[in-house]
Order: structure tokens, then C-alpha cells, then sequence
């Protein structure tokens, strides 16, 4: 399954303000300084522009890598654009599960799940899914996980 | 070594659900334990019904007052004497563990014990040993020096004067002694510390990974054991007592899980060294003893050789910054000549490798490793003496390494990795490591520590394309460097370019190192070029199971695989594995029906 698309404004929002951070400078300073070569300040303004474009399209390229699944005993996760990481979460050996919202994803209405095993290593938060849908995953990983333990 | 504790008597099963037949013997320990042990141990006496009050936990006392036999509860000590003198604790009252040796220690108004009857599996609550906070050496050097400075030059009073923060840190201690207590009860293990602020530490028992035991020459002069015990989960988790021999067994046993039923009450009856020796005992087999001559050549072979190399390398380059006027005058005494220098580069082998082997000796001496089935045990060491614990069940992982010397030696050392916690990065994997080993006895150890990995299945060769990746990823950084130091440094830097085959190389014999293997149990992977490390691991105790593949990896249809077992830094990596077999062993682990087997198991205990 994929993750829902509203979490594409929520990412290129955080990745342009990131980006924003990073232009304004730079185009203030070559606006400002006067005594610039004309090279350098295009190199600058080229700089920001390049930063914002990757911004609105970078997130779309993680967007197009991310797949879940629940599977029948497990977990399972395929993210990554560059390195592509893949894991498996047996549902009985969750702890427990986090569901996170920040004020964006709020308003977006989506959370962040994040499934924790006993184990240090274990990769498995699955961002920018919808609310109900996050709800679900997490009582339906929380059941499986309590499945034939009786305790 | 007489003295030592024994492997933990069966002491039934130490969970507070245990039944009542066996359960109830640890209940009569209190009582019994009075006369029968030598060091003069004071039983507890019974609690006075207010005093019983006063022990905060309501869950402590309804769990003394229901345990079965409310005849243990009660009468096997004698009569309390009416709690007079008696200060309420915040959490229940203390019992002294050993007055007749607490007084040299200036022990701090001792009051009559008076701990809750221990309940089926529980320890009654008690102090640690009266010295052990004394035998603390931390500290001791800054207030001798501190008493020193300030008393030193005054004459007869000044000598007095430097007494004074001797006796300070002492009272410090002996407050702290006093303060500090433990019990188990209610299937944790509860340590209550503090003076003005109170603090329990309470650890599950069956969250209890590893006890170890330690003792340096002064805990041995006075039969003590510092005992550590290492918790999984919290972050520093630990709890470190000092106790007496007999407590020291008492305790280890309570928290160890004992194998099967206990047999016979009577082997449970005291943690004293010669009853727990009797026939209750399970049968310990050992696994590894190692001969002093094996512990030389571990040494001799070992790791820690590369750190005297970089020690001595450190040295050197100290010597660089020694002023040259010094240096020259320092070489003039030196004797001169060709034959001195031949002597000592002769001399300076053999001395460096009696040193390791000597450093080998001091951490290792004796090693020897026992399994009763359920638990491993390790002893070692002289002058310090350590013992650890660990429970076969809690094992997540079996390390085995083969430095580059050992190789043709035929040995190997092997890890027992396990789940952990504590502060330091160290800590957070407990560890047992057999420094060396005949290859031809791995199979069996393997066999004892994971039933059903041994012998190790052949091992799957890396597919070509990992050939070229293992030796592009050494030989192309090298040629890179070559090339900038060429670039900079004509013509010296051409002999740089020696790293690029040097690089090839490493790469090969890198690639000649990774394999893996997958069965229905355990999954094996081994890598490393000089020196080879080979892990197995049970996939019934994986968490979960992560599959990566960077860009190259992706092109050449490779990918590393990572098991995550519990605890932090328990991950096991197979690296450069065909992807779909890295795919089809991550689900295998993750979703193994021995798998859920094991869970149930471990969370029904």
C-alpha cells in the first residue's frame, strides 16, 4: 500500500521551509552585496532556485518509493530512493506502537506510526498515513501481536 | 576455591507463581539457615504484626501472609521482641545480614531484623555485607590525599587532622550500607538506597539477563562477591551488592532460573557452598576449560596485540614532541653500537608477547565454561576472580572470530551475545566470550549454547558480482588517494599507487570471506578478510528483519541483510547476498513458526 497522498504537501512544506533556510541568504547576499561578479551572483541565485526545485521534487521520489503491507504474520515496509531499505516486523514481537502528530499533520490529518520490537535495531515507522487508517494499523498489529499468548 | 558460591542450587522456580511444593522450601530457608551457617549469619526474626505494618507494599506482606504455610510465615524464628527501638523505614525493615562480622565494621545501630517472611521463590529483605561498602576503594586515594595535604604540616595534631577525611568517607559508606537493602519478592528484585532521598529499584526477574559475580583480593580475604545484575530494557539497569558467599548463592539462585523441579527441599534448604554441593545440585557439564598454555597463545594472538601496537605507536610519536636537546643527551647514554640493537630487537619480542600473554592470564586464568542445560557459567580470572551467568534461553546470537593469527593455528574465539542494558555502550550487550578455542571443539560448544546449530551447514558463496564489489569498493578509494598524492607530491606520491593493488587484494580475499546459510533454525553469516568472523543466529529469537540495497547494490542485484535480535546492538549482517535470498531468509526469520514458539514460551515462564 502506499501512503496517502497528503503526506506530499506535508513533506514538500518541511523540505521547502528547510530550503528557505538556506536560499534566503543566499539570494539576500547576492541582492545586497554589490561588488559581486556577475557570475557569482547568478551561481548563487541558481543555487537557491536549485534548492527550492529539489524541494518540490525530491518528496515526490520518496512518495513514489514508500510501500507497507500487512501481511499475514508481519509488518512489512519498502522505502528508499537511493538505498532501498526493506523490513519485517513479525506482529508478535511488538512492544509497543507510537502514534505521532505534529500541528501540520494535524491539519492534514494525517500521523506517524512507529512500531518498536525489544530490539534496538528495528526500522519500522511508516509516515504520512491517514489518522483512521493509522488507528487501524496499530489495533490491527496490537491484536496480532496479543494472539494465542493469553497473557 | 572452596568458597566459591556453587551453581545456583535448585531452588525451584523462582517466579512467585511457582508451586507450592517446591516453593515452599525457600520459605523455610530463613528459620533453618540459622543454625547451620557458620559465618554466624543471624536469622532474621519474624515480623511483629505492626512492623509487618509498617513494610509499605501491601503486595509484600499479603504475598508473606498468603504464601501457603502460614506456619513458615511465623514461627521458625523466635519470638520478636516488641519492635522498641524500632525506626519505620519508608519501605519496609531491614535485617542485618551478618552482625558477628559487621563489628569491626562500626556497624550503625543494628536493629533486630525483623523481614517479612520470604514468600515461595523471594529472598526476605536484608543489607548487603557490612564491609562491602568499606572495601569500596573509589575515593579512598583522593581522601588520603586530601588528609595528607591538609593535616601534613602540622605535627602530631596535623597527623590527626589527616585522619579526618578517612573517617568522613568512611561514616559516608557505613550510612550508605545502612540505607541501602534488597529482597525479592513478588518476581522482581527490589533494591531500596538513600538516605534523604529514597530510591527502589525494581527489576522483573524474568527481565534479569545476566548475573555476574566478581571479586578482587580484598573481597576475597573476607569472603565476599560484588554482585552485578544486568537487567534488559532500562537504561541502566544494573544493580551492583556486595554479599557474603552464602547470600551471594542465595541470591544467584533466586534470580537465575533454576533447571526443572527442584528435586529435593534439602539442596535448597541453605545457599551454603557444601549443602548446594550435594546430589540436589544439577549436573554442571563443562563446555570449555582452558589450560594456562591456551590462554598464552589467546594472548600471544589476540587483539589486544593490535592495541599494544597503537600504544606503541602513540609512544613514538610522543617522542617527536620531547625537546631535541633532551632527546640527544638521552641517546648519549645510551650503549652504542650494532650488536646492542640486535640484542634488544631479540629481546623485544619475546617480552611483548610474554606481556600479552601475561594480561591474558590475569583476566582469563582458569576459564572455565559449565552448562546445566539451562544456564551457562563462566569463571575466571586471578587475582579478580569473575563469574557470570546466563541463561541459555536469553541467548541471541554466537559470535565466532578468527584473528588473522589464529587462522593457522586452527582457533578461534567465540561471543555468546545475549540481551542487555546498562550505561555504557559496553554494557548493553551482555556478553560471554571464550577467548579461544580449537576449531574442533566449536561444534560442540555450539551444540550446548544454540541446541540444533551445529554442526554449521556449508556455507553459500557470495555470487561474483559481489567479487567485483568487494574489490571496486577498496581498490577505487585507493586509486583516488594515489592520484591526488601523485598529483601533489611528483614523483613520491607514485609510490602511493602500491595501494591500489594492495587494495585489490583485501578486496579479494574479502570477498573469500562472505557466506551465509540458511536453515529451518538458525542463519549463518560469515565475512572478514585477514581475520574471519562467522555469526550464527537462532531466527526463533529474531525481532525483525531489515534487507538494504544502496544504488550498487541494486545495479549488481546484491544486498546486505540485518537481523535484529534484542538488546541494542545485537544485529546480525549479511552483507552483499543475492537479493532474492536476502529477501527469502528476512521472511523466513521474521515470520518462523519456531518463532512463535518461542515467544509463548518465554512469555508464559
Amino acid at each position: 500500500m502506499a501512503l496517502h497522498r497528503a503526506v506530499l504537501v506535508l513533506w514538500r512544506v518541511q523540505a521547502l521551509v528547510a530550503a528557505a533556510v538556506v536560499a534566503v541568504p543566499l539570494v539576500s547576499v547576492g541582492a545586497l552585496a554589490g561588488d559581486l561578479p556577475g557570475a557569482l551572483r547568478a551561481a548563487l541565485v541558481a543555487a537557491a532556485a536549485a534548492g527550492l526545485v529539489l524541494a518540490v521534487w525530491l518528496p515526490g521520489l520518496v512518495y513514489r518509493g514508500w510501500r507497507y503491507r500487512l501481511g499475514g504474520e508481519a509488518l512489512e515496509l519498502r522505502h528508499g530512493v537511493l538505498t532501498v531499505r526493506r523490513s519485517v516486523v513479525p506482529y508478535f514481537r511488538v512492544q509497543h506502537v507510537d502514534l505521532e502528530q505534529g500541528p501540520l499533520e494535524r491539519a492534514l490529518g494525517l500521523a506517524r506510526l512507529k512500531v518498536h520490537t525489544a530490539s534496538a535495531g528495528t526500522d519500522a515507522s511508516l509516515p504520512g498515513v491517514e489518522l483512521a487508517r493509522a488507528e487501524e494499523v496499530r489495533r490491527l498489529v496490537l491484536d496480532r501481536a496479543e494472539v494465542g499468548d493469553g497473557v | 576455591m572452596s568458597e566459591v558460591p556453587p551453581a545456583p542450587a535448585p531452588d525451584g522456580p523462582p517466579r512467585p507463581a511457582a508451586g507450592v511444593p517446591a516453593g515452599a522450601a525457600p520459605e523455610a530457608a530463613p528459620g533453618a539457615e540459622a543454625g547451620r551457617l557458620p559465618t554466624g549469619v543471624v536469622a532474621p526474626t519474624a515480623a511483629s504484626p505492626e512492623v509487618a505494618e509498617a513494610a509499605a507494599p501491601p503486595a509484600v506482606e499479603s504475598g508473606s501472609g498468603s504464601a501457603a504455610s502460614p506456619a513458615v510465615a511465623e514461627p521458625a524464628a523466635p519470638p520478636a521482641p516488641p519492635a522498641m527501638g524500632h525506626r519505620r523505614r519508608p519501605w519496609g525493615s531491614v535485617s542485618a545480614a551478618s552482625p558477628a562480622v559487621a563489628e569491626p565494621a562500626a556497624p550503625p545501630a543494628v536493629e533486630p531484623g525483623s523481614g517479612p517472611g520470604a514468600r515461595p521463590g523471594g529472598l526476605e529483605r536484608r543489607r548487603q555485607h557490612p564491609l562491602g561498602p568499606l572495601l569500596r576503594l573509589q575515593g579512598v586515594g583522593q581522601a588520603l590525599l586530601f588528609g595528607v595535604v591538609a593535616g601534613g604540616s602540622r605535627g602530631g595534631s596535623g597527623r590527626l587532622l589527616s585522619l579526618v577525611p578517612i573517617l568522613v568517607l568512611a561514616a559516608f559508606r557505613v550510612v550508605e550500607w545502612a540505607m541501602t537493602s534488597y529482597e525479592v519478592a513478588d518476581g522482581a528484585l527490589r533494591v531500596d538506597s538513600g538516605l534523604f532521598t529514597r530510591r527502589r529499584r525494581e527489576v522483573p526477574l524474568d527481565r534479569v539477563q545476566q548475573v555476574d559475580l566478581r571479586r578482587g583480593l580484598r573481597h576475597r580475604v573476607f569472603g565476599l562477591w560484588q554482585v552485578t545484575v544486568d537487567a534488559a530494557g532500562a537504561s541502566g539497569g544494573e544493580v551492583s551488592l556486595v554479599l557474603s558467599n552464602a547470600e551471594t548463592a542465595r541470591l544467584r539462585a533466586a534470580l537465575v532460573p533454576a533447571p526443572g523441579p527442584a528435586t529435593s527441599p534439602q539442596g535448597v534448604v541453605t545457599g551454603g557452598p557444601e549443602v548446594a554441593a550435594g546430589p540436589a545440585t544439577p549436573v554442571a557439564v563443562p563446555l570449555v576449560c582452558l589450560r594456562p598454555a591456551q590462554l598464552a597463545v589467546a594472548g600471544i594472538t589476540g587483539a589486544k596485540q593490535l592495541v599494544m601496537l597503537a600504544v606503541l605507536g602513540s609512544a613514538l610519536q610522543l617522542l617527536d614532541d620531547v625537546p631535541s636537546s633532551v632527546r640527544d643527551a638521552v641517546v648519549d647514554l645510551l650503549p652504542r653500537g650494532t650488536g646492542w640493537l640486535i640484542v634488544v630487537a631479540a629481546l623485544a619480542l619475546p617480552a611483548w608477547c610474554a606481556l600479552a600473554a601475561l594480561a591474558q592470564l590475569a583476566t582469563d586464568f582458569g576459564f572455565t565454561l559449565t552448562s546445566d542445560g539451562s544456564v551457562l557459567q563462566v569463571r575466571r580470572g586471578f587475582p579478580t576472580e569473575r563469574q557470570a551467568s546466563l541463561a541459555l534461553e536469553r541467548v541471541q546470537a554466537v559470535r565466532v572470530g578468527q584473528a588473522l593469527l589464529r587462522r593457522p593455528l586452527g582457533m578461534a574465539s567465540v561471543q555468546v551475545a545475549a540481551a542487555g542494558s546498562g550505561s555504557s555502550a559496553d554494557a548493553q550487550v551482555s556478553r560471554l566470550t571464550v577467548p579461544i578455542l580449537p576449531l574442533g571443539d566449536l561444534d560442540r560448544l555450539l551444540g550446548a549454547v544454540l541446541p540444533g546449530a551445529a554442526p554449521l551447514p556449508p556455507l553459500v558463496a557470495a555470487p561474483p558480482a559481489a567479487r567485483r564489489r568487494q574489490v571496486l569498493r577498496r581498490a577505487v578509494p585507493a586509486a583516488v588517494v594515489a592520484g591526488m598524492a601523485t598529483a601533489l607530491l611528483w614523483p613520491w606520491g607514485l609510490l602511493v599507487a602500491a595501494l591500489v593493488p594492495l587494495g585489490v587484494l583485501v578486496g579479494e580475499l574479502a570477498y573469500r570471506g562472505l557466506g551465509h546459510a540458511g536453515t529451518a533454525t538458525h542463519v549463518v553469516a560469515r565475512r572478514g578478510g585477514l581475520g574471519r568472523r562467522t555469526v550464527v543466529v537462532p531466527v526463533a529469537r529474531t525481532q525483525s528483519a531489515r534487507v538494504r540495497q544502496t544504488l550498487l547494490q541494486r545495479r549488481a542485484g546484491l544486498a546486505t541483510l540485518s537481523l535484529d535480535a534484542a538488546g541494542r546492538g545485537n544485529v546480525v549482517v549479511a552483507v552483499d547476498l543475492p537479493v532474492e535470498e536476502a529477501v527469502r531468509l528476512a521472511a523466513q526469520a521474521a515470520t518462523a513458526a519456531a518463532a512463535r514458539a518461542d515467544e509463548r514460551s518465554l512469555r508464559r515462564r
